[in-house]
């Protein structure tokens, strides 16, 4: 039997100990890249929701153009988007698991500052992912995805207090291991664990990747398997809204808005319902006329275009942008979509 | 601020306590006006605004309470009244005011915006002004205004009664610290904490899917319809208590016992047994507040179900403001009723073990179907559950999955993949039963937080406990301080008490 002042104070003591600790090693590692501390640097566990908008206040003054994208987006080179939409200088939002739900607040925040500083924005592209549109967004909800306080409206303090207490040991672990290792990149730590609602589709079952021919990489089987995952779209409505008042926004402010879709890779398509995914292009055109870069075969089966199941290289996105801006590009891929009701206007 | 957030253990509660026993040591009003205005703050960071309701509210309540003091009898009564009925217009127009127009207007209710702790803060101030109508006793503002606002029961109850707070909030003994309430505190809100993080928070993404899936009226297996209502049963009595738990620990830590809400419910092998011991406050307010003046059980038997019918109504009719609370409500007004048909029938023999267990199979099993309609999201949905549970969902295999918790098992061969497409479904899974097992298994077989620290506050009926298991040791040191551990490192994915929404 211990007294209970002891008993309190070691209770005391070791959850402060905890605190304590965490701090400090969520300051050191800075997993998250927000502390800007020197052991780790923009990988793919940073919270580009973060540093977007920093790499935007950097270069404010020359910005006039953006672009919005999830990570897709990483595939497009700043000044080749800045030439093919008619801006100066872009500043790119392309964020992890970036939906519609991280490229308004973006959008307004930068109306905001530019409205103060009287400058404008010429020209935006707005990339959208098919796949997970309309589903829950991952906007707030894991350690990497937090808005900062200049587009959530949070107090600062709250944002900063967050990434030091949050205690994300698989993390920690990573980076510790990699640097041991000389590693430059702490890319063999996964994100903090995905909440179950988020849960991306899982990717199994569907096509298997085969070698075709020498130079190619083709994605086989077929005779598809059956589908294991589909999630539902319950934020599918309200996601149509904020696109229109992406939309309105652009419009209100003068910017020269684009809106694409993003392709998928073969085995990535195969996991959703393509009558779902009509659906969703459907809709999405009656809200805005869009580029639907749904990619035709011989782009989502052929490996060479794609860094991974989800993101593609950089030559597509030049293709899309080409697309965009009306110059050469391989047949089949880009269908402008307006809506009968828009297109008759 | 929510109990479950690191800033609220870290920041906030550290410094009211310390803010509370510093200030006590000069003066008793001085850390009770800051105990209130710490408590204010904590209201406030939900929605600063809104902080101007409670204070209204409290200001109004005592100013009544004080005419009441001074006035004859008939003006008494009639400020009571004016007082009841004033409480019950406020709750009335931000919870009830769309619901009734959505009766007049005949379309579906929608989702009001009311007031954080208003269904709470309007009980407890009701019954302080019947409490100050009986006793004409003095009620000092600073000790009224902390008793309504102290942060730990504000939010989400327990509905504490002023003869119970109120001398204790009088005694001058409890503003010095006291370390053995300190320890049992701290003990009984890192239990609770636990029972919040790592259980209920963990039963939500399983329950979620299925009664989403009700709502868009989506076929359903009667396993996901069984396994949601059991695992949605167990994360509200883990998600419930849990917040309970914490808040009698917070007021341990003032040095104030408030009532415990829960004792071990889904062990009991009645359904009156049951309301003894689930969300006891409330259980002892309605009959107080509610039951006795309709008549009770003084008109005989017919007119003590009638009673207890509209009762149970009206306590459904509290959690929200939706036709499910009130079936739900009706539901279990029909259980008491037959409950107690059913005991004057049988008469006093002692029942035995086979007809206790029988017993607690039907207590359990009528809680948790009625459970449904406390988690649907509408008649229509509760209608899509209940079919599924019967047998008549209609489910076509899934070719899709809404879930992936599952996804595991079956690439490895672990959970066969054809059982989990035609029995479980899309929005189901083995894993979700097997935690909701789990789960059920600590209700039944694991001690209870207050039966664990043998604390016992409140209603005569809570004193059902067995041995005294907490004492401050080395043990009890690790043992919380892992779970404590365990739950700090959920904590990112913070999610709100379940009771919150009432």
């Amino acid at each position: 039997m211990l007294h209970p002042r002891t008993f309190a104070f070691a209770l005391l003591a070791g959850a402060f100990g905890l605190l304590t600790a965490t701090m400090t090693i969520n300051y050191t590692l800075d997993p998250q890249y927000v502390f800007g501390t020197p052991l780790t640097h923009l990988d793919e566990n940073a919270n580009y929701r973060f540093h977007r908008v920093r790499e935007y206040q950097a270069q404010r003054d020359k910005v006039d153009g953006l672009l919005f994208a999830s990570s897709r987006g990483r595939a497009f080179d700043a000044d080749l988007v800045a030439r093919k939409i008619g801006a100066g200088t872009v500043a790119k939002f392309d964020v992890t698991a970036g939906m519609i739900t991280d490229h308004l607040p973006a959008l307004e925040y930068v109306l905001r500052d530019k409205a103060s500083r009287g400058e404008k924005i010429r020209a935006a592209l707005l990339l959208l992912d098919i796949d997970t549109f309309g589903k829950l967004p991952a906007t707030n909800v894991n350690i990497d995805s937090f808005l900062p306080p200049e587009l959530s409206g949070e107090h600062t303090a709250r944002f900063w207090w967050r990434y030091l207490t949050v205690f994300q040991l698989r993390m920690w672990r990573g980076i510790i291991a990699h640097r041991w290792r000389g590693g430059e990149q702490a890319t063999a730590t996964k994100p903090w664990p995905i909440d179950g609602r988020h849960l991306a589709t899982a990717g199994f079952g569907g096509p298997v990747l085969r070698r075709a021919a020498p130079d190619a990489l083709l994605l086989a089987n077929d005779s598809p398997q059956v589908k294991l995952l589909v999630n539902t779209r319950p934020n599918l409505a309200a996601h149509l809204a904020l696109v229109a008042r992406f939309v309105a926004l652009c419009r209100e402010n003068g910017i020269q808005l684009t809106v694409a879709t993003t392709p998928m890779r073969a085995d990535r398509s195969f996991l959703y319902d393509p009558a779902d995914l009509r659906d969703v292009v459907e809709r999405l055109s009656r809200v805005a006329p869009f580029w639907d870069f749904t990619a035709p075969p011989w782009l989502a089966t052929d490996i060479g275009y794609w860094d991974d199941s989800s993101h593609f290289t950089p030559t597509v996105a030049e293709m899309m942008l080409n697309r965009i801006a009306g110059s050469n590009a391989p047949g089949n891929f880009g269908t402008l979509r307006r809506a009968r009701a828009e297109a008759s206007r | 601020m929510l109990f479950n957030s690191s800033e609220f253990i870290f920041v906030f509660l550290p410094f009211a306590v310390l803010l509370h026993f510093a200030l006590a040591r000069w003066s008793v009003t001085a850390a009770v006006s800051a105990t209130t205005l710490t408590s204010l703050l904590f209201y406030a960071w939900w929605n600063p605004p809104y902080v101007l309701l409670p204070v209204l509210s409290i200001a109004g309540n005592f100013l009544i309470a004080h005419a009441m003091r001074a006035a004859s009898e008939s003006t008494t009564r009639r400020l009571l009244v004016i007082g009841i009925v004033a409480n019950l217009a406020v709750l009335g127009w931000f919870k009830y005011g769309d619901f009734v127009l959505s009766i007049v207007e005949g379309r579906k209710p929608g989702s009001p915006d009311v007031p954080l702790a208003l269904s709470f803060t309007t009980f407890v101030q009701i019954a302080f002004l019947v409490d100050v109508w009986r006793r004409r006793g003095a009620v000092n503002f600073p000790l009224y205004a902390m008793f309504v606002a102290f942060f730990p029961h504000l939010i989400a109850g327990p509905i504490v009664r002023w003869d119970e707070l109120g001398p204790q909030l009088r005694d001058r003994a409890r503003y010095r610290v006291d370390w053995n309430n300190i320890a049992l505190g701290l003990t009984i809100f890192c239990l609770g904490l636990a029972k919040k993080v790592l259980i209920a928070d963990s039963l939500s993404p399983h329950v979620g899917p299925v009664f989403d899936a009700a709502a868009r009226g989506e076929a359903l297996t009667a396993a996901a319809a069984w396994g949601a209502a059991y695992a949605y049963t167990a994360q509200l009595y883990f998600d419930f208590s849990g917040y309970s738990d914490m808040a009698v620990g917070l007021g341990l830590l003032f040095n104030l016992r408030l009532p415990i809400n829960f004792a071990a419910p889904l062990r009991a092998t009645s359904i009156i047994d049951l309301w003894r011991r689930w969300h006891i406050s409330l259980s002892r307010f309605l009959r107080d507040f509610v039951y006795v003046p309709l008549g009770g059980a003084a008109g005989g038997p017919a007119r003590r179900t009638i009673n207890l019918f509209l009762t149970m109504v009206l306590g459904g009719l509290w959690h929200g403001a939706n036709w499910t609370f009130v079936l739900w409500g009706a539901f279990h007004g029909i259980l008491l009723a037959v409950n107690h048909v059913w005991r004057q029938w049988r008469g006093r023999r002692t029942p035995t073990q086979a007809a206790r267990f029988a017993g607690w199979c039907a207590t359990f099993t009528a809680f948790v179907i009625g459970m449904v309609l406390f988690r649907a999201a509408d008649l229509s949905a509760a209608t899509t559950m209940f079919q599924a549970m019967a047998g008549l969902g209609g489910a076509p295999r899934a070719e899709a999955m809404n879930v992936a918790w599952d996804s595991w098992g079956m690439r490895v061969g672990l959970i066969p993949e054809d059982f989990v497409r035609t029995w479980i479904g899309a929005n189901w899974s083995v894993v979700g039963s097997l935690w909701t097992a789990a789960a059920l298994a600590i209700i039944l077989f694991v001690p209870d937080t207050m039966e664990l620290t043998n604390y016992r506050e409140g209603e005569p009926h809570s004193d059902w406990r067995r041995n005294v298991m907490w004492r401050p040791s080395p043990v009890w040191i690790a043992g919380l301080l892992v779970l404590f551990g365990v739950a700090y490192a959920n904590l990112l994915r913070i999610t709100e008490f379940l009771y919150y929404q009432f």
